[in-house]
């Protein structure tokens, strides 16, 4: 009897423990809800790509540049988005969003840098006689920066999205956007709701 | 008995509470809950097109409360027949408010099918 009441405690010790290390375990779900997607201080989130895009392609649409082209769709080639960041980034990530953005307004054409497909097109431009380039109206460039700062243990991360789009027939800008996404906190959160 | 009641007046709480927490108003077009369904209002609505065709939404959303807050914000649009059209940047985001003061939020549709919209207005803390 007695030792089964000496036990008793470190039974219940040893019932809280294992109830704390399963509550602190979360079963892998899928995410949908940007509001649910884990944000961080000192990276680009996959939210964040999405809210850049949709800033600068709120820009351009605002802008009427794309109206400018002298025939819809304009032929357009992305050349360069340069990552000036700390990150290893993959800056298809936001020019990927741009261009199925832009293809859905119908307003331009991206010429494909897939090479049999190149091939192919010259080889019928060569058959029906027609020499002549096929040259982008509109060139989008562009440049991913990162802004940091501290204040005691609160950190803050700004990344910067600028865009331009050229119109190649002047070499002018005909239009140029930037989008800014800025986090702060002492540390990551699982959601946006800190 | 004394348990029981306590037992009953707590479980009225934490329904009321419950209920509360889940109040959602929504028009045709604009849902909110949380503290938006109370102090979040809707000042002006404007539908315009840029670029010739796509369809550009303005929502002045005014914060009635005493204190600076925050609100998540998704806009969807729909084509003439009621039907969800996919855009690659649609997904909530946030925005701030300072007491008393309001915000536009804005969205352009990125389709020229677009011909209607919904905008969610959710709490964000």
């Amino acid at each position: 009897m007695n030792h089964a009441l000496s036990s008793y405690p470190l039974a219940v010790a040893l019932a809280v423990g294992a109830f704390g290390v399963v509550g602190c375990q979360q079963n892998a779900r899928v995410v949908t809800d940007d509001r649910d997607k884990i944000v961080s201080i000192d990276q680009i989130d996959v939210q964040d790509w999405s809210n850049a895009a949709d800033q600068v392609l709120q820009q351009l649409f605002a802008s009427g540049a794309l109206d400018t082209a002298p025939v819809t769709p304009a032929r357009v080639e992305v050349t360069r988005v340069i990552n000036d960041t700390t990150q290893r980034i993959d800056t298809d990530l936001l020019t990927q969003k741009i261009k199925i953005a832009l293809q859905q307004s119908g307003k331009v054409a991206f010429a494909s840098s897939d090479a049999r497909a190149n091939e192919v097109a010259d080889y019928e431009d060569f058959k029906a006689g027609d020499d002549a380039p096929r040259l982008p109206f509109f060139v989008i460039n562009g440049k991913i920066l990162e802004i940091r700062a501290s204040a005691g243990a609160t950190k803050q991360s700004s990344f910067v999205f600028q865009l331009n789009l050229v119109n190649t027939a002047q070499s002018l800008d005909a239009w140029s956007g930037e989008a800014e996404v800025t986090k702060q906190g002492t540390r990551n959160a699982k959601n946006s709701k800190g | 008995m004394k348990t029981t009641q306590s037992l009953s007046i707590a479980l009225g709480i934490l329904l009321l509470s419950g209920c509360y927490a889940n109040t959602v108003t929504s028009n045709q077009r604009i849902r909110k809950d949380g503290w938006l369904s109370t102090h979040a209002n809707v000042r002006v609505i404007r539908e315009t097109e840029v670029s010739d065709d796509l369809l550009r939404i303005d929502v002045e959303v005014e914060n009635t409360l005493p204190f600076d807050t925050r609100f998540d914000y998704k806009f969807e649009f729909l084509d003439a027949e009621g039907r969800m059209l996919f855009g690659p940047t649609t997904g909530f985001r946030q925005e701030q408010v300072p007491a008393g003061a309001f915000v536009t939020i804005t969205a352009t549709a990125t389709d020229p099918l677009a011909a209607d919209f919904r905008l969610t207005l959710t709490n964000a803390d």
